[in-house]
């Protein structure tokens, strides 16, 4: 084994690496994601993972300052009826709700036939639901000093009433993420990614040596990438029945993300001169447009930086469209938004092309 | 009627302060086969980008065909067809379905496709992947590329680069045929017998100027060195010697030499295009009995 030469390159690569904005980003990106995750920069981690409760209760109630004592450290905000509380939940002010009557307040004042009720939003996967009610079934032994097998009050986990009816299994809660990650591969990835491949093959000069415009070019090319997006969010939800009564919304918002991330894709191949430079940017940009939609509950942080995420917006409009009940919830705002960022990108496509074009 | 399938006047380009084209002026008549020859380096290919419009020129003036560049450029785009001096085909896809591509890009009709495949000897190459086919045939599936649409200007460069013997020879074939087809051809190479045997007229450009343009059998003659090889036998040893014949006094010395010596051998040598090359690029060439004397 040769080892100089396996320092030289190496050394080489180290040398390389810290004057290539590729790898930079490759390192950074990581980095950054994962300070916005981990709660360093704000509120402390257990705060962080104790999501805001909704509770229709008294606030009398001795389990409140358990809840919110500085050890668990739950935001508790109260209702006074039980539509007020589903409809926050829906809306997603509160994580989830509890119906916690007064009179649990020992061992000695409750009974059999009184029962708490959790309510969750219809889109939370079965896991967190049984999370949820064992978390809360400790507090509650733990209040009332109550020793196991049975409790001697009924402990109920209801869905709010969405789209579906029904809490959904843990790939229904996927469903609006991998919609969202099909977009972001197409757009930033697959579509720059084969623009550029023509570029550093020489087949764009072949192509521009033929009567087609730039112009028809990126068209036929965004119109492909479009192609690729649509199909592949058709044939998932299709596949696995997932289309529900609101897919004209749930197209509407797909093909406006498409668009957005397609759009992008184009600054992208405009600005990135290899495949590599596209890899590094795509990736990037991938990561935010896909994690930070999907983890925004998890850290104080994170939910601060989500609405500046247009992901967030299309994320939220998915997931109204497929699991809630678009009577009590409002899915216009999520697709003015997500329209007038796509406009946006739109518009700073065509600029960068025009500016583009001018240097020529 | 236009007169010049191609005509560059004072063409430049600079790159920064750098001026890599110097102001060249040449003509290619309709018909003929133009050869654009050069070192590396010398700005050929950066002269043909401009003329096909693939890079503003600095300065100076362009006509294909009568027809301005750039400001004609679709018209002209849709009268000339390029082959790249490298090899830009979609590797994943079959020669038939690169062709089908750019016959629909130039609005060329299906049959063609067929027709260029049978001239270049591809039909029965169709079906396979680029990625699997030799050099040499990807070659020709790039010149059929570049005829698909009937050009009547069309643009070689260095075609035969990197080529066996026998695929180099069916292309220089391909040349000739479309020079009888009244094809004006704009050829570089690197191979100055290719040029001599296909090239009706040769421009040789050198550090960003045109050094020599003509026939190749005047450039010869203008730049060319004719030789002589001389074995005799001097002292019952077998001796070698070189001479210009077109240098007066090397020729009175092989003719005294010629008359006290027993000849055994005389080998005469036309002057090669190659010795022209050298002679104008710079590179002046040396015979090899320079050394020997």
């Amino acid at each position: 084994m040769n080892i100089p030469a396996i320092r030289a390159i190496f050394r080489k690569d180290l040398l390389d690496g810290v004057r290539n904005y590729h790898v930079i980003l490759m390192v950074l990106t990581p980095i950054i994601l994962s300070l916005l995750f981990s709660n360093m920069v704000s509120d402390s981690k257990s705060a962080a993972a104790m999501p805001e409760i909704g509770m229709i209760t008294s606030p009398q109630q001795p389990m409140i300052e358990r809840l919110t004592s500085k050890g668990l450290g739950k935001k508790i905000t109260f209702f006074q009826n039980r539509d007020q509380l589903e409809t926050a939940i829906l809306q997603g002010d509160v994580r989830f709700g509890i119906i916690l009557p007064e009179l649990i307040t020992t061992k000695t004042t409750f009974k059999k036939s009184q029962s708490v009720v959790i309510l969750y939003p219809p889109h939370m996967p079965e896991f967190g639901i049984d999370t949820l009610k064992s978390v809360f079934e400790a507090e509650i032994r733990h209040q009332l000093n109550l020793e196991p097998p049975a409790l001697p009050f009924e402990l109920k986990a209801e869905a709010v009433a969405g789209a579906t009816g029904n809490a959904t299994n843990v790939s229904d809660s996927m469903f609006p993420m991998l919609i969202v990650m099909a977009l972001g591969m197409v757009g930033f990835l697959a579509l720059p990614m084969a623009i550029v491949e023509e570029r550093e093959k020489g087949t764009l000069n072949a192509i521009f040596l033929t009567s087609i415009t730039p112009g028809e070019f990126i068209l036929g090319k965004s119109l492909f990438s479009f192609f690729l997006a649509m199909l592949t969010i058709i044939v998932m939800l299709t596949i696995n029945g997932k289309w529900g009564n609101n897919y004209h919304y749930l197209l509407l918002i797909s093909v406006l993300g498409a668009m957005m991330t397609i759009f992008t894709g184009l600054i992208i191949a405009n600005f990135a001169q290899t495949q590599g430079s596209v890899n590094a940017i795509g990736t990037t940009l991938f990561l935010f447009f896909q994690m930070i939609p999907s983890l925004e509950h998890t850290s104080e942080m994170a939910r601060r930086v989500a609405p500046f995420f247009p992901s967030t917006y299309i994320f939220a409009g998915l997931r109204k469209a497929m699991f809630l009940d678009l009577t009590r919830v409002s899915i216009r705002d999520d697709i003015n938004i997500v329209l007038a960022i796509t406009m946006t990108v739109y518009l700073a496509a065509w600029m960068v092309y025009k500016l583009k074009k001018a240097d020529k | 009627m236009e007169p010049f399938a191609i005509n560059v006047c004072e063409l430049k380009k600079l790159y920064g302060t750098q001026e890599v084209v110097k102001s060249i002026s040449f003509a290619v008549n309709k018909g003929e086969v133009f050869g654009f020859l050069g070192p590396n380096g010398a700005g050929k290919t950066t002269s043909i980008r401009m003329i096909i419009g693939e890079i503003p020129a600095s300065a100076g003036k362009i006509e294909v065909l009568g027809r301005a560049v750039p400001a004609e450029l679709p018209e002209i785009k849709k009268l000339t067809g390029i082959v790249p001096d490298y090899q830009n085909l979609y590797d994943r896809l079959t020669v038939r379905q690169n062709l089908e591509f750019f016959a629909a890009l130039n609005n060329v009709t299906p049959d063609q496709i067929d027709i260029v495949l049978e001239e270049v000897f591809l039909a029965e190459h169709q079906g396979k992947a680029c990625k699997d086919l030799s050099r040499g045939l990807r070659q020709r599936a790039l010149i059929a590329r570049g005829l698909l649409h009937r050009p009547e200007v069309f643009f070689l460069d260095e075609p035969t680069s990197a080529l066996d013997p026998h695929s180099a020879k069916l292309i220089r074939e391909l040349v000739l045929k479309l020079k009888c087809a009244g094809t004006t051809v704009f050829l570089t190479t690197h191979y100055m017998e290719e040029a001599d045997m296909l090239c009706d007229r040769i421009a040789i450009m050198n550090r960003g100027t045109i050094v020599a343009c003509g026939s190749p059998e005047n450039l010869k003659k203008q730049f060319g060195r004719r030789s002589a090889r001389v074995e005799i036998l001097r002292d019952n040893k077998p001796e070698t010697h070189e001479f210009s014949i077109d240098d007066p006094s090397q020729k009175a010395e092989m003719a005294s030499m010629l008359n006290s010596s027993t000849i055994l051998r005389i080998h005469t040598q036309e002057a090669k295009l190659e010795e022209v090359f050298m002679h104008v690029t710079g590179d002046e060439w040396k015979p090899e009995s320079e050394d020997a004397r």
